[in-house]
């Protein structure tokens, strides 16, 4: 590299100003104390352990479809889908006129360690769609699964596949040994069953994976760019309340991650017929009913190979699925994405409704 | 003293004495798996644990080797690294002579090294090697966790304070008598347990 003492220059001067903006950025800060997550109004319906069910209020005129019930993952917490009014997934749902409630499986803690994942979808999982089709005097829902809580979605459709109308799969991973999935590769040699041992897998522990996914885009690059922001306020503050989610991982609980791990991750089981819950087995091909796959072509935790398969394994002819171009996390964030797509995906219930 | 004639501190692992030539045997050393290695030293690992303490010695002994493979992986993971640094440099180097335009925007220039470290990083991350020692390092840091548990678990029996063991047979315990308390009840439509309504308040 020939750097001439102009660009020297050049570059001492923009690190000048960098450093200016930085001050910038670090002021607008300081004051700004604990960011508020939660955008839309909602009222805790059901409680079990440290499983709450959620009922948003409605925001427009009653669309007059069966509830949607979202079933987010375990391993992060749900009000990424409802982060500021601004960029609010579950908003936009509401705005579509979708009545819609919120699983979130809360913060699991030692007493939680031997639960396993038949106790999570066979008994929390049902609970929660049952109490949804008492209070409404009905047969079916809608169910709407987002990553591994598609997963989970999917199992649970296979199980009572007439409990779920019609079946919302967004970013989830369902054959889970693609190549191009980093996550699974390093799973396969971990010795899961020594990793829980000691109880309880730490939030912080996932974080740590998940960063060491692209360690140089997401321990630096990303607060670089937050120098660049310019102490634009309303900027930083989305910052913050990113920041603060994606940090925000509960524990998982030891006997249901080592499962998921096991049986899922490294023994592929869902795609092989081979998955059993509580003496029970998930037959994928016993999904009957509509299903929407949506998956983004971004997404560097569960790429489209893992997610698109999906249609080859269900049973119902009515199966479409949805690319978006966006990461991960962007799906649900994404100044377009947030909107767009529960648009889409209100648009699709409403049609299969009506016929 | 011949530390290998015995652990210094009359048999009792971490005494004053023990620790004071570890320090020593550190100090003098450059590698930086030194701490490890003058342990290692320190202790008759390869002998069988007697006596009183022979339970605190094998923990000890196997905490030891445990610590100084997970010290072996992550410096293999330091020269993987490495190399991925290297050729990122390689790659940002070609780059910048293509573009010299690059030179002279640092942003643009950081964003560059950026693509080029996460592409490079990228490749070596899906190798098998470099899953293998993820995984290995992990393994180890899981069997540590283990054998510090089982430390812990020995020093709250002798303080007579709950133990995890004694927590988790609550625990397993409690869960097989929720679980025969359900199949007992008839079954009912509804869950079991509901949210509370928020109360309304009383007017003054």
């Amino acid at each position: 590299m020939n750097a001439t003492p102009d660009s020297l220059a050049q570059i001492l001067q923009a690190a000048a100003d960098m450093q200016e903006k930085g001050k910038a950025v670090l002021r607008s800060m300081q004051g700004m104390g604990e960011v508020e997550v939660g955008a839309s109004q909602k009222v805790c319906v059901y409680s079990d352990n440290k499983l709450r069910l959620y009922r948003y209020s409605p925001l427009a005129r009653s669309a007059n479809i069966k509830p949607l019930l979202i079933c987010y993952a375990m391993v992060n917490r749900p009000y990424l889908l409802d982060l500021q009014p601004d960029r609010s997934f579950i908003r936009e749902l509401l705005s579509a006129g979708l009545e819609v409630y919120l699983l979130d499986w809360g913060y699991p803690d030692g007493a939680d360690r031997f639960a396993g994942l038949a106790e999570y979808i066979d008994g929390h999982l049902r609970h929660c769609v049952e109490f949804i089709l008492n209070e409404h005097a009905i047969d079916s829902l809608n169910l709407l699964g987002v990553c591994q809580g598609g997963t989970l979605s999917l199992c649970y459709a296979a199980l009572e596949p007439k409990q779920v109308a019609q079946l919302v799969t967004m970013v989830t991973p369902v054959d889970f040994k693609t190549p191009e999935n980093l996550l699974s590769k390093w799973a396969q040699p971990i010795d899961v069953e020594l990793l829980t041992r000691t109880g309880n897998v730490s939030g912080d522990f996932l974080n740590f994976v998940y960063l060491s996914l692209m360690p140089f885009r997401l321990t630096q690059q990303k607060y670089v760019n937050l120098l660049r922001m310019q102490g634009d306020r309303v900027q930083l503050e989305y910052f913050m309340r990113m920041e603060k989610w994606i940090f925000d991982s509960p524990d998982q609980p030891a006997n249901a991650f080592r499962e998921f791990i096991q049986w899922f991750f490294q023994e592929n089981r869902l795609i092989r017929d081979a998955l059993e819950l509580g003496g029970k087995q998930v037959l994928l091909r016993k999904i009957m009913r509509p299903v929407l796959n949506i998956y983004a072509t971004k997404d560097h935790l569960v790429p489209p190979s893992a997610s698109v398969p999906l249609g080859a394994y269900i049973g119902s002819k009515d199966y479409r699925s949805m690319e978006i171009d966006a990461g991960h996390i962007g799906l649900y964030v994404g100044g377009k994405t947030c909107k767009a797509v529960p648009a889409a995906i209100a648009g699709w219930l409403k049609e299969r409704h009506k016929a | 003293m011949n530390a290998r004639a015995g652990i210094p501190g009359g048999g009792f692992p971490f005494s004053a004495d023990f620790l004071k030539v570890w320090i020593e045997q550190v100090a003098a050393a450059t590698s930086p798996a030194a701490p490890w290695t003058a342990l290692n030293d320190m202790f008759p690992s390869t002998s069988p644990a007697l006596g009183l303490s022979r339970e605190y010695q094998e923990i000890g002994a196997k905490l030891l080797e445990l610590g100084q493979q997970f010290q072996r992986r992550c410096a293999e993971l330091t020269q993987q690294s490495a190399a991925v640094m290297q050729d990122a440099l390689q790659i940002l180097k070609q780059r910048t002579e293509a573009d010299q335009a690059l030179l002279k925007s640092p942003p643009d220039l950081y964003d560059e090294w950026i693509d080029c470290a996460e592409s490079c990083y990228a490749q070596a991350a899906r190798g098998d090697a470099f899953a293998s020692l993820f995984a290995e390092i992990c393994n180890i840091a899981s069997a540590i966790k283990v054998e510090r548990g089982k430390l812990v678990e020995q020093m709250a029996r002798q303080l007579d304070l709950p133990s995890r063991a004694e927590v988790d047979t609550l625990n397993r315990q409690l869960r097989v008598l929720s679980a025969a308390l359900t199949s007992a009840k008839p079954p009912s439509k509804k869950p079991v347990t509901r949210a509370r309504k928020p109360r309304k308040r009383s007017r003054p």
